[in-house]
């Protein structure tokens, strides 16, 4: 960009605040799918308590393919360790973006 | 069970893709640990050396392989020759039993790519796309309108099993018929474009191949890189709205300026242009 600052001056704190949380979001679904014995889940609260409620040596992943899952009790740990991960990531970024007051600040330039 | 990334790079005078596929190398090594094979032709090996770049401190495996024929695409303003007739070959060339196929233009910010290892799947491919400014990308969803779902080759993973021989076989036969496949699915019959063989290939093998379990986050050749850090991207665009900034943290991006992309990478290398 010839002149950074006037791309910024011109460039809109809320459509840049509401693209940065859509990347963040986006990046949270993405830190919520695990890959456990050869299959793919998807990592929801639900995902986890039904888990823990059905308790079957099967699991349906993300293409609805029956994965065996020899240790239960260590795949819903797994499970559990990286939604709170990905959970935890996406509130520091998501109330440190909230702080930021200006476009240039945003997009950290 | 080897595993590894096979990349692709066949320089033109315009875009040196050697510099791109080393800069892609130490990003894959820095967030993925997995051994690179590359694919490219003598004149980019040459290239690469007359840099004074030393290949192999770069790839695990060099694979020569003359592609000829060039083709030529819009960047920007311009038309660019390149070429990319081979990838439909990536089942025969690689030295992996599970091999990742990634662009030399993905800005490689985290390690998610890691999640395909080990797959009880076949394949997995790209079919799920978002433009980080949300412009219309329906070119990116199906073929043509009402036509077939559009599938990346950007992307993709494959294990050396029959399934996956098919479809690349799929993609050679869709290759070798491309000009009635155009006029049969309705897109343009130049340039060739892999994306479009693999959509055929995609449709016509009759097994639903799995997805890569995230959205391909990409921006358009004339969106401008302001900035590339060792884990964020800043990407600027024209709108009818103004210029908009973004930046892509520790997320993966398929950024289509190459142009600026290989300065920035050459200069993430440490490499004089």
């Amino acid at each position: 960009m010839d002149n950074i600052e006037q791309a910024l001056s011109f460039a809109n704190y809320q459509y840049t605040l509401t693209k940065e949380r859509k990347l963040l979001t986006q990046k949270f679904q993405e830190n919520t799918i695990i890959a456990y014995n050869g299959g793919l889940f998807k990592i929801t609260p639900e995902f986890i308590a039904g888990l823990k409620a059905v308790r079957s040596e099967w699991s349906l992943d993300i293409n609805n393919n029956p994965v065996k899952i020899d240790d239960m009790d260590a795949f819903i740990l797994e499970a559990q360790l990286a939604y709170d991960k990905a959970l935890n990531e996406y509130g520091a970024e998501f109330n440190a973006l909230r702080a930021k007051r200006n476009v240039k600040s945003l997009v950290n330039l | 069970m080897s595993q590894g990334v096979l990349l692709f790079a066949h320089s033109s005078e315009q875009v040196n893709y050697g510099i791109l596929a080393c800069w892609m190398s130490s990003r894959i090594k820095k967030h993925l640990q997995k051994p690179v094979a590359v694919v490219m032709d003598q004149y980019t090996y040459d290239g690469l050396m007359q840099s004074s770049i030393i290949p192999k401190k770069y790839f695990d495996h060099i694979i020569i392989n003359e592609v000829g024929d060039l083709q030529f695409r819009r960047l920007g303003d311009e038309m660019v020759p390149f070429t990319n007739f081979d990838r439909t070959d990536a089942y025969d060339l690689t030295p992996f039993d599970e091999t990742l196929v990634l662009d030399v233009d993905i800005v490689l910010q985290s390690n998610r790519l890691n999640c395909v290892w080990d797959s009880n799947y076949d394949m997995l491919i790209s079919d799920d796309s978002i433009d980080i400014f949300e412009r219309d990308n329906s070119e990116f969803q199906h073929l043509k309108e009402h036509g077939i779902k559009f599938r990346w080759a950007t992307e993709f993973y494959f294990k050396k099993t029959p399934v996956a021989e098919n479809f690349f076989k799929l993609c050679k036969s869709a290759k070798e018929d491309y000009n009635w496949r155009s006029v049969l699915y309705g897109f343009s019959n130049w340039p060739l474009r892999n994306d479009f063989l693999w959509s055929i290939a995609a449709h016509d093998c009759n097994v639903e191949i799995p997805k890569i379990p995230r959205k391909l986050r990409y921006s358009i050749d004339r969106d401008e890189i302001i900035e590339l850090r060792e884990n964020e991207i800043i990407i600027g665009t024209q709108t009818e709205r103004g210029p908009k900034v973004l930046n892509v943290a520790g997320q993966d991006i398929h950024v289509m300026n190459k142009y600026e992309l290989m300065i920035l990478s050459a200069i993430e290398i440490g490499v004089l242009l």
